[in-house]
């Protein structure tokens, strides 16, 4: 039988080199971020070895070219070959100390071919005298030589820019870029040209190692955000090994819109994301976040979904709970100031939250036919806390309720009705209770038998005019006197309406027999007695006056209660007032 | 004017997902003001969008209504509107009417003949007709019936209101998984597991199932390899509630490979049943009185439950017989609605299995 031969898989390395280089990163300053990580990863190894050893980072510009050195642990020959030219090899990933190294993938060297087409490597290892220059190529080649002059233990990264990129070999452009990846990190960072010299990273690290004043942390915040914020706290989880700055934002802020942050892993900069760290609800802070114990995916751009992702997220949400919960014995006025603007981020927590509802339900909130007015005001204003979930019911109700008194809650929003439920819940004391157009028009005071009498020819015209329009007229005494006429609509659902019954819908029956139906009431237009244009009606014995008037009445109540007018409607309206026009009758065309 | 004020509710809707109750607000509001009008093509168009964002959610209180009237308009003027649009969201009224004990068997049969009869007259084959029944007959685990109820499916080609490619082999899967073919289940589930075919549901659901069948026939480490990803997915899904009804299979799952950390999915989904459908809270109550079963019941767990919760106990603080028991109840008095309606004992059997 012919012996099978076993083949490997040949690899493209230009191919392979491109794809990894220009599709991984989502940014071609990204080397930056990768020369950086090496170089740190270079000290942190030689610090296991000598642990007074002062790590030093160097970049610097000279002729156009980029020199990235550093004072690290360098590398041997071998470990060239076998971690350098080996991609997806690293030396960090195996190794006892890989939890305190930053990059584990062995790729991040490739994100220099994005801005350069030769990468020159010159080093020394801690470990022999010998340095050794490695020079890659784009192309998926390599050299190596040795370099005969004396070197100091380290590593120098040298990089040419590709023409298109040449802007990001300036001085300012580095400096910017290596203060945002590396402005936490500890180890100190020069940025030389031949006239400039700055270190990048100062003091913005400091709250990680030791306490710090709040000025100092809302000083920072200004300067990383550039917003004065209304608070700043420090919180620490211990199992994502993990220190933040929470800042609490001094406007409002969109529950759309995520906010961006700052977060570090390894006091390297990672992503402006909060990479899911922060719970939903925390629009309202933006956060300086540093890790050590959580992962990094491939690209570096965001943290691996974990168990130690998922437990230090409840444990941020809980820290946020606990600030939320003890602020206002630490500092009522920041406390106000907290409620004043992020209200509405505090209801959608408290709605989640019972504990956290306990302690802002009084101070929070609602707006109201009487005006915005805190919980506790409308809890001491009347014993039934009126709410209406509908916007519509609300614009149409806000007049009436206060000429009768009453306090209604605007519950359209977002959370308000689940708030006031769950209010109720926790103090049985309170009342919450659900009020509709219908049940104020309940309200209204019956009129004496006497002079309902009075009115009984006319209601019947009057329902008769309106009768395409399905609309029953009555009439009652009410406040304000102004309003002549109030209209209610149908509790009709939207599904009842406007298309003819199908003979072929299997539906029809089921929709009866899976929930009892609910009385529907026609819609209302009630007449106010108190009025002086009503009472007058009473001696307008003219149907064609009638007409005219209940049809402007009709639509005048529609637009009055914000309801559509649709053509048929306005053209009646138009027509009444002409039609009153032309009689003449000086009474009505003031209406 | 109001075709104005309709398209600045629309705008509003816009910034919201559908995940939002409040967008739904919005366009209820905004059906309102087509039918005030009488325009029945906004009104169609509407209730359409509206049937869309509700099948995002658990609470589908609209659905049956808004379809209805879909149904009459369409009828009135078929020339008018795409029939393959209104047929697909037909198969949503159909799982909608299959959960729900309350219609009884010969209005499902109705609605399904009805179905059937407009997918012919509009050029489509019963491929669709057969999946619906095929899911009827799963749910009810009648594995012979779903069996015969495949061969016809077999017979038709796909077409445009065919199940995707990922839900039907799913639903090919769970049959073999049913009838103790646990291998046959795990082969045939290949391309979905290596996600050729992938939709909202696949491959979380066959992996959940997989995962499920693969423990009763002591396959513990493809158990394990499958319950890594699901965890995977369900992290990157935490909000998406609609999960739900494919989630009961996963709780006993949950239960034996990581019990630490059954007790917060297991208060994330208890919340997520809360509005949901009678067959998806019978498939979650049995799979929590299954993941409970082993639990010593007098322990006591902490757990952040919503107000709504009939369980609910401000002292956050519950009791494991009083959480098995709940649900046993509920699973039981669920089992009984549908056995009445379906005149047999198919789903207590699964309580009893």
């Amino acid at each position: 039988m012919e012996r099978k031969e076993s083949y490997i898989f040949q690899v493209n390395l230009k191919g392979m080199i491109s794809l990894l280089s220009e599709h991984l990163y989502s940014n071609p300053n990204t080397f930056v971020r990768e020369l950086l990580q090496n170089a740190v990863d270079a000290i942190t190894a030689i610090q296991h070895i000598d642990e007074h050893h002062r790590g030093k980072i160097t970049v610097r510009l000279d002729s156009g070219r980029l020199i990235f050195e550093d004072n690290g642990i360098g590398l041997t020959e071998a470990e060239i070959h076998q971690f350098i030219a080996v991609i997806g090899e690293s030396s960090k990933r195996d190794s006892v100390d890989a939890q305190d190294f930053i990059g584990k993938f062995g790729i991040g060297l490739l994100s220099c071919f994005v801005v350069s087409n030769e990468i020159v490597l010159e080093t020394r290892s801690a470990m022999n005298d010998q340095a050794v220059r490695w020079v890659g190529l784009s192309n998926g080649t390599y050299q190596i030589e040795m370099i005969t002059e004396e070197r100091p233990i380290g590593t120098r990264v040298i990089l040419t820019p590709k023409k298109e990129w040449v802007h990001l070999f300036t001085f300012s452009s580095l400096q910017q870029n290596l203060s945002y990846y590396g402005d936490l990190l500890p180890i100190p960072i020069e940025c030389v040209s031949e006239d400039q010299q700055v270190i990048i990273n100062d003091a913005t690290g400091m709250w990680l190692e030791k306490q710090v004043s709040k000025e100092t942390l809302l000083q920072l915040g200004s300067t990383v955000f550039h917003t004065n914020f209304i608070d700043a706290f420090c919180i620490q989880v211990p199992v994502g090994g993990l220190k933040a700055i929470v800042y609490i934002l001094p406007h409002k802020a969109q529950f759309s819109n995520r906010q961006n942050h700052k977060l570090y892993l390894k006091r390297m900069f990672l992503s402006d994301d909060d990479c899911r760290l922060l719970p939903r609800w925390a629009f309202f802070v933006r956060c300086i976040i540093n890790t050590d114990g959580l992962q990094a995916t491939a690209s570096r751009e965001s943290l691996m979904a974990n168990d130690a992702l998922k437990e230090t997220q409840k444990e941020i949400a809980e820290a946020l709970k606990d600030y939320l919960r003890n602020i206002r014995t630490i500092d009522e006025n920041i406390y106000n100031n907290l409620i004043n603007t992020h209200y509405l981020h505090i209801k959608a927590i408290a709605a989640e939250d019972i504990e956290l509802l306990r302690v802002f339900i009084d101070d929070l909130p609602f707006e109201t036919n009487k005006g915005v007015r805190t919980f506790k005001n409308i809890k001491q204003y009347q014993d039934i806390i009126y709410y209406t979930p509908n916007i519509d019911d609300f614009k149409q109700m806000r007049r009436i309720a206060e000429s009768q008194g009453l306090l209604v809650i605007n519950a359209a929003y977002t959370f308000e009705e689940e708030l006031l439920k769950k209010a109720q819940r926790l103090d049985a004391s309170i009342q919450v209770k659900e009020i509709t157009p219908r049940d104020i028009l309940a309200s209204f005071h019956e009129l004496p038998p006497e002079q309902e009498i009075a009115y009984f020819t006319f209601l019947d015209k009057a329902s008769e005019v309106l009768k395409e329009q399905h609309c029953e007229v009555i009439v009652k005494s009410y406040a304000p006197q102004d309003i002549p006429a109030l209209y209610i609509a149908s509790n009709e659902s939207i599904t009842h309406s406007t298309v003819k019954k199908s003979v072929d819908n299997p539906l029809h029956d089921i929709l009866g027999s899976i929930s009892p139906k609910k009385k529907t009431n026609k819609p209302v237009l009630c007449l106010n007695s108190s009025n002086k244009l009503i009472n007058n009606l009473l001696t307008v014995k003219d149907d064609y006056i009638i007409r005219s008037v209940v049809h402007v009445l009709y639509v005048q109540s529609l637009l009055l209660g914000k309801y559509p007018v649709n053509d048929r409607e306005m053209m009646l309206f138009n027509e009444g007032i002409n039609n009153l026009l032309i009689m003449g009758i000086d009474n009505f065309i003031n209406i | 004017m109001y075709t104005l004020q309709i398209q600045k509710l629309l705008n509003k809707a816009s910034y919201l997902t559908d995940k939002e109750k409040d967008k739904l607000r919005y366009y209820l509001q905004a059906i309102q003001l087509a039918d005030e009008n009488n325009d029945i093509d906004w009104a169609y168009e509407l209730r359409m969008q509206l049937m869309d964002i509700e099948w995002e959610h658990n609470d589908r209180r609209n659905f049956l209504p808004t379809f209805s009237w879909l149904l009459n308009a369409y009828d009135e003027r078929p020339d008018q509107y795409n029939p393959e649009e209104l047929l697909w969201k037909y198969k949503w009224i159909i799982s909608e009417v299959q959960s729900n004990p309350q219609i009884s068997k010969d209005q499902v049969a109705s609605i399904m003949e009805d179905f059937k009869r407009r997918s012919e007259k509009e050029g489509y084959n019963l491929r669709a007709y057969h999946s619906k029944l095929l899911h009827e007959a799963a749910e009810e685990e009648d594995v012979e019936k779903s069996r015969l109820l495949q061969e016809q499916i077999n017979l038709f080609q796909r077409d445009g209101i065919s199940d995707c490619q990922a839900c039907e082999l799913d639903s090919e899967v769970l049959i073999h998984l049913q009838a103790n073919e646990f291998d046959k289940g795990y082969n045939k589930a290949q391309p979905i597991l290596q996600e050729q075919y992938t939709c909202a549901r696949v491959p979380i659901v066959t992996r959940i199932n997989l995962a499920y069948y693969a423990l009763k026939n002591d396959e513990v480490d493809i158990a394990q390899q499958l319950f890594e990803r699901i965890e995977q997915e369900l992290s990157e899904r935490e909000e998406d509630t609609y999960l739900i009804s494919s989630i009961g299979n996963f709780i006993p799952v949950v239960f034996r490979l990581k019990p630490m950390a059954a007790w917060s999915y297991l208060q994330q989904f208890m919340a997520w049943s809360l509005d949901t459908d009678k067959s998806t809270l019978f498939f979650f109550a049995k799979g929590v009185v299954e993941g409970l079963q082993n639990y010593q019941t007098t322990d006591k767990v902490p757990l952040v439950l919503d107000a709504q919760h009939p369980l609910y106990d401000s002292s956050g603080k519950y009791q494991v017989a009083d959480i098995y028991q709940h649900y046993l109840d509920a699973a039981r008095k669920l089992a009984e609605e549908f056995d009445i309606r379906n005149q047999n004992r198919n789903f207590s059997k699964q309580l009893l299995s």
